[in-house]
């Protein structure tokens, strides 16, 4: 860009800055309840087409698969937050999955042990991750893909690539029983997200993770621990991805080596989207509202009959729509003209 | 400036997924009888071939300082289409230009996404992907199709004297993004771009431009890995991207690791591509199981790109 071109562009600016700013507000409001208003439409075009949309069993399945995949979506959020970024959620989902239900069906140990080992693996998993990205200085994305080939192994290695029939009843409870009339996974839900929320919005740790992200500088200039809380994010993330993997375990009452595999993608969908949907802010609440959208999006397609090959469309236009109400969002409130 | 003196610590940090990949061929050479035999290493060199021309799309990618993980799509979508249109009786040269027309087609909306439009390439190129997926098994209806014609496939199962064709194709195209990138001037902006984009623009380059053409060169790659991918294993199965999708991600990395510490380039590629399928091979021969593979390829990938990245000093961020 030559030179008189840009001070052309950058004089009117300042000269009606107030007006400006008003419209940038604008646009951030737009971007914001734009996804609101898109779902709305979309939500009443499904129910007018297939009134089944929103009977109660429909509902519920919507909110287990939710349920599910909100774990996931949890710890990859708070990765996302500090400017990290998680690709081995799925194997980890799955590898805690494939030793629980080994440990429980085919050694014989107690469920509850074996569940305790399946969480504590995820956990030591992104321990793992943590000090590569913060100990070593690699690049997350690197460090997690390498983690991602080791857990293949380790999950094939597991039982050989068998699948595990499960044989304890009260563990498929965990996945498909209900009390109260409400299905068990969603309590779990609950608990995990009134957590998260309290540690991402009311603790210091979680203010300081939302800051990393934001500005890294910043944060070295002023003292925060960016190695500890780093590697604090990838641990918690690693303890969360187990949940999601052990319930849908639970809910199909068979452990199998793929069963990890689709988390990756409809936990960083529903992540990315939290942190659009109140502006990099709130990023817990905004990842349930994105888990939500994303499962209902596909429950819809499905119900109007759409093949597997519109699943992959669909998920590939929502993540288009959330990086761009992503970055726009961003470029409006920093008042950035662009990466140029 | 004057010349620093080299340590072994230096030559440990350029070299260090370099020497991995010697001992890994010493290593396999003894333990096992058949491995340094020339028809096992011919038909890793083979195996290597659409890993490796497709990751050489991606280096090039990853010299701007972006990243395009389009491929993942791109490959299947140009095998369904090229097997496809066979099927129904097309003429070979006709297809081949569509395909590479598919590539192109993909690139440039990779470019218009990230450099028009300025989203983040690994999302932007993720969003790519499943759309060529979508469009993939749209088009072929989920059915796998198989490519029966003998002088079709002899375009890559045939052989020039005692070289493979994909061989040749492989090192025609390495020799062709090796000297684009480092011998021409444009090829230096390239790498230029990666290091300091602003000082590029105060040059006068046009940026933008440069980038965009960098996202459709490697887009008609990805084509053209694709067309060789299908073509040597002789029928479109479905989402073949998806199964190199990690490898390529993994042979880029590993050669960040081999020549220049922690920057993309093509030796450094070529031998992370051979690095992937000697490791196979290798595992294969000795008997071990074979999730072991996976595992063994990841904790290389992680010991060599540790090695190299050590130094960095400070923690990288992943931009959105």
């Amino acid at each position: 860009m030559n030179k008189s071109n840009s001070n052309a562009v950058s004089t009117p600016a300042l000269a009606n800055e107030p007006a400006e700013k008003a419209s940038r507000k604008g646009n951030r409001h737009l971007i914001q309840y734009g996804i609101f208003i898109i779902f709305g439409l979309y939500y009443v075009i499904v129910t007018i087409l297939r009134p089944g949309f929103l009977s109660l069993g429909n509902l519920y399945d919507i909110f287990i698969e939710t349920s599910i995949i909100s774990f996931v979506s949890f710890g990859e959020a708070i990765v996302i937050a500090a400017g990290g970024l998680d690709l081995s959620v799925g194997n980890m989902a799955g590898a805690a999955a494939m030793l629980t239900c080994h440990l429980m069906s085919n050694m014989g140990y107690d469920i509850w042990v074996s569940i305790v080992a399946g969480v504590a693996i995820g956990g030591l998993i992104g321990l793992g991750n943590g000090l590569m990205v913060t100990r070593l200085h690699m690049n997350s994305l690197i460090a997690t893909l390498g983690t991602m080939f080791v857990l293949v192994g380790f999950l094939y290695g597991i039982t050989g690539g068998v699948s595990v029939h499960i044989v304890p009843e009260n563990f498929e409870y965990l996945g498909n029983g209900t009390f109260l009339n409400i299905p068990i996974p969603m309590y779990i839900m609950a608990v995990v997200f009134v957590l998260a929320y309290l540690f991402m919005e009311k603790t210091s740790y979680g203010r300081n993770i939302t800051m990393i992200g934001g500005n890294i500088e910043a944060c070295r200039l002023s003292g925060v621990n960016i190695k500890k809380l780093t590697l604090m994010t990838f641990v918690i993330c690693g303890f969360l991805s187990t949940f999601s993997g052990i319930l849908l375990a639970a809910r199909q009452a068979v452990g199998n080596v793929d069963l990890g595999e689709r988390f990756l993608l409809e936990g960083f969908i529903a992540a990315m989207l939290g942190t659009v949907i109140f502006n990099g802010k709130n990023i817990i609440t905004g990842t349930l509202l994105g888990a939500i959208f994303l499962v209902s999006l596909l429950n819809g397609l499905t119900l109007l009959g759409a093949g597997p090959q519109w699943m992959y469309f669909a998920q590939g236009a929502l993540l288009l729509v959330a990086i761009m109400a992503n970055y726009y969002s961003k470029r409006s409130m920093l008042k950035l003209p662009g990466k140029e | 400036m004057q010349k620093q003196p080299i340590t072994p610590k230096d030559i440990i940090n350029n070299y260090g997924a370099t020497f991995a990949f010697i001992i890994a061929i010493i290593f396999f050479s003894f333990a096992s009888q058949g491995f340094f035999s020339g028809q096992n290493l011919q038909n890793i060199l083979v195996q290597s071939t659409s890993l490796g021309i497709c990751a050489f799309g991606l280096t090039f990618v990853l010299i701007t300082g972006e990243i395009d993980l389009s491929y993942g799509g791109v490959i299947g979508l140009v095998g369904a289409v090229l097997a496809g249109m066979l099927k129904d009786g097309h003429s070979i040269g006709l297809v081949t230009v569509v395909c590479l027309a598919i590539g192109l087609g993909t690139g440039l909306l990779n470019a218009i996404l990230i450099v028009v439009l300025n989203l983040p390439s690994f999302l932007a190129s993720v969003a790519v992907m499943f759309i060529c997926m979508g469009a993939e098994r749209i088009y072929n209806q989920g059915v796998t199709t198989w490519i029966r014609d003998p002088s079709v496939l002899s375009i890559v199962q045939g052989s020039v004297g005692p070289v493979p064709l994909p061989v040749l194709y492989l090192f025609a195209l390495f020799f062709i993004c090796w000297f684009l990138q480092t011998q021409t001037k444009a090829g230096q902006y390239v790498r230029a771009l990666g290091e300091n984009i602003s000082a590029v623009k105060e040059v006068g380059i046009r940026a933008s431009l440069l980038k965009s053409g960098v996202f459709v060169f490697a887009g008609l790659i990805f084509a053209f890995a694709g067309y060789i991918e299908i073509l040597r294993i002789g029928g479109a199965v479905m989402y073949a991207g998806s199964h190199l999708l990690l490898s390529v991600l993994a042979a880029c990395f590993l050669g960040t690791a081999t020549f220049k510490a922690g920057k993309a380039n093509f030796p450094g590629t070529l031998i992370g591509a051979f690095f992937l399928y000697t490791l196979l091979s290798g595992f294969t021969a000795l008997g071990m199981k074979f999730y072991l593979v996976p595992f063994a390829q990841g904790l290389i990938l992680i010991i060599s790109v540790a090695i190299s990245s050590a130094r960095r000093g400070k923690i990288e961020q992943v931009q959105f």
